[in-house]
């Protein structure tokens, strides 16, 4: 079969056998090694490992922060745009503690590398820095001190500054790291829109498996041996990369699902359907009960008008917990 | 974005400033009439002679000194505070007044064992400045290592005691008349500076501010920590060279003419956040300047104790009002913020 004549995306940055860590005095101590990494237009990578592992450290030499300790990190527009300002931009773990200026303020600082040392703003800048604000949905936000944000506004902020840096590639440091689960879920569905729309190149190293798994083009997972595996997620799962990194510990990412066991030793038929059945389904086996097609107890989820409810040996109960209730007696 | 730069604390302060200039010019111990005065400083011819030379060469140089001064020394406490992200930082509290004290010290009471060090006009103000640069690189060397502020704070502090203890030896062991002299010197003083000296103290001020505006967008930067600042293009290294080359010309020169002046560098910029509220250096630069010549020509005026022939040491003055000031914005703003 001849292979599929497929234009790839741009490439925004290429790593050539990278190899990162830290040098104290004489001795080196690598942390990532021949790494062969690259980062396309319009794709979201996440960037997966456990701790300690050199995710900050991989983020700080990509962005030209710490040098390498040896391979190079090439980004192709360096013709174009000679500073590395005007080709990456960051968000970082690091706190701001210069909490008294506006949001505003801060998204300023995104046009940083482009103002000489009067910091005088063109009407284009503030385009960029409006649509940077606008992009991140912080509008409301935008003359509030920084101490006054939440945790989660505060990242969006972050993110709205890097944003009007005009980079096309941006790299993150677990930024959705302390936010609850809305806010992250937010992050990271902006991060995905941004570079399909936006045609940037994203990398992000989190901690999110199950976001990562479901939002990421790519995924970057650090290996065993100082090495990187990469590839799409469902790949990954499938050929069980991700319970060899991550030693799973009674969690079935298969399924992406917690292991049940069944306990009771109890066999129920399950029958309906949709959400109803799915939803009675982790109720059972969460409470230790196996569901078999052929089993003695039947239970069948169904509508009564508006309402739901389950019958279980010519009982009907309305809701889940007294149905539980009366499984267990 | 629509900026909106409020008139206001602008006009409160420099009428202020001149409001405070001319006071302090026309208290003294010799009574000289208001209109006189301002008649005087245009150029008129006084009534009484000797009056324009006291306006002239007495209350004028000590007026523009304290303008100097305290502009520069509030400027690089901003530097200061930024540098080290650190509302505490202050020349006086990370030892760079210590460190003029120490080589003002050496050069007044070490010449018994020494051989006679020049004596030039202007060797006391390349002692302290030297002294206070040497203070501020070995404080800077300890900031790249410990990150921690808190810690490079009581590292300032220790540096201080240190160099106390050594100016207390060079005391010991001094004849009365240098100990005196360094005494005196200690006590900090606005006055007593002819005009060649007040003009290198204007150059000085003028080279330090015009760096700082210049500097603004690294200062900026700063604010966000210094990886933010790298990304955004700024050349750290160079731009943290130039700061501390910056303050401690500053203050090792302000130190130098006036003695070592306490708590000007640490209150005022904080003072000048509060009248102007922002973070952006290029208002906040001038803004503290301002605020820093007005706030040492109160503390002028009342060290003269008007209607008095008593003149208290400036230091007294600049701590009794500084001291609370402090107290008071970290009271009222409950954190005080860089």
């Amino acid at each position: 079969m001849k292979p599929l004549d497929v234009q790839l995306p741009l490439e925004l940055l290429r790593t050539d056998s990278l190899a990162i860590g830290y040098k104290t005095g004489g001795a080196q101590n690598s942390l990532l090694e021949n790494l062969n990494l690259v980062v396309r237009q319009g794709e979201l990578v996440c960037f997966m490992g456990p701790n300690g592992i050199g995710k900050s450290t991989l983020i700080r030499t990509l962005a030209g922060l710490q040098p390498p300790l040896s391979g190079r990190v090439v980004t192709p527009q360096q013709d174009l745009k000679p500073e590395l300002s005007k080709r990456i931009s960051l968000v970082l773990t690091d706190r701001i503690t210069a909490v008294n200026m506006t949001v505003q303020e801060l998204v300023t600082y995104g046009r940083y590398p482009y103002l000489d040392w009067n910091l005088k703003l063109t009407a284009e800048d503030n385009n960029i820095i409006q649509k940077a604000i606008a992009q991140t949905r912080i509008e409301n936000l935008a003359q509030k001190k920084l101490y006054e944000l939440s945790d989660g506004q505060m990242q969006m902020a972050m993110i709205a500054r890097a944003l009007a840096q005009d980079t096309p590639l941006l790299l993150l440091d677990e930024p959705t790291a302390h936010l609850d689960q809305n806010n992250r879920v937010e992050i990271m569905n902006l991060l995905r829109n941004l570079a399909h729309h936006s045609d940037k190149g994203i990398l992000v190293a989190t901690h999110e498996l199950d976001l990562a798994l479901q939002t990421a083009d790519t995924i970057w997972l650090t290996g065993k041996n100082k090495n990187m595996l990469t590839g799409i997620p469902e790949d990954l799962v499938l050929n069980g990369s991700f319970d060899d990194i991550f030693q799973f510990k009674g969690f079935d990412l298969k399924t992406g699902k917690v292991f049940h066991e069944a306990w009771r030793g109890i066999s129920i038929t399950l029958i309906g359907e949709g959400y109803e059945y799915l939803w009675t389904k982790n109720a059972l086996e969460r409470n230790g009960f196996s569901i078999d097609m052929k089993a003695n107890f039947v239970v069948q989820v169904s509508h009564d008008g508006n309402q739901l409810i389950w019958e279980f040996q010519g009982q009907v109960y309305h809701s889940l917990q007294q149905l539980l209730v009366a499984l267990s007696s | 974005m629509k900026k909106i730069i409020s008139l206001k604390p602008w006009l409160i302060l420099s009428v202020l400033l001149v409001l405070l200039f001319l006071i302090n010019v026309s208290l003294g111990s010799v009574q000289i009439p208001l209109m006189d005065t301002v008649s005087i400083l245009f150029g008129g011819i006084p009534e009484n002679p000797v009056w324009k030379d006291i306006l002239i060469d007495f209350r004028l140089t000590k007026a523009l000194t304290c303008v100097f001064a305290g502009g520069a020394l509030a400027l690089g406490g901003l530097l200061m505070q930024t540098l080290f992200r650190n509302p505490l930082a202050g020349p006086d509290v990370l030892g760079l007044s210590s460190g003029a004290s120490l080589a003002v010290a050496i050069l007044v009471m070490a010449a018994t064992f020494m051989p006679p060090l020049l004596h030039g006009p202007f060797s006391i103000a390349i002692a302290a400045s030297l002294g206070s640069a040497l203070i501020f690189i070995v404080v800077l060397v300890v900031a790249n290592r410990i990150k921690d502020n808190t810690s490079l704070l009581l590292i300032g502090l220790m540096i201080g005691a240190a160099t106390s203890s050594l100016v207390s030896v060079l005391q010991f062991t001094s004849r009365s008349e240098d100990q005196h002299y360094f005494l005196v010197w200690t006590f900090g003083s606005m006055g007593g500076l002819n005009w060649q000296e007040i003009y290198l103290l204007g150059v000085v001020f003028l080279f330090g501010m015009t760096l700082s505006l210049l500097l603004s967008k690294a200062l900026n930067a700063w604010l966000l920590g210094d990886n933010y600042a790298q990304a955004l293009g700024i050349r750290i290294q160079r731009a943290r060279t130039l700061i501390i080359i910056c303050t401690s010309v500053l203050a090792g020169s302000v130190t130098a003419f006036c003695g070592p002046i306490a708590f000007v560098g640490l209150a005022v910029p904080h003072l000048a956040r509060l009248v102007i509220n922002t973070t952006n250096h290029k208002i906040l630069v001038p803004g503290t300047v301002l605020t820093g010549a007005a706030v040492m020509l109160l503390c002028d005026t009342v060290a003269q104790l008007p209607g008095s022939s008593l003149v208290l040491p400036i230091n007294a003055i600049t701590s009794l009002i500084g001291a609370p000031v402090v107290i008071w914005v970290i009271v009222r703003s409950k954190k005080v913020r860089v």
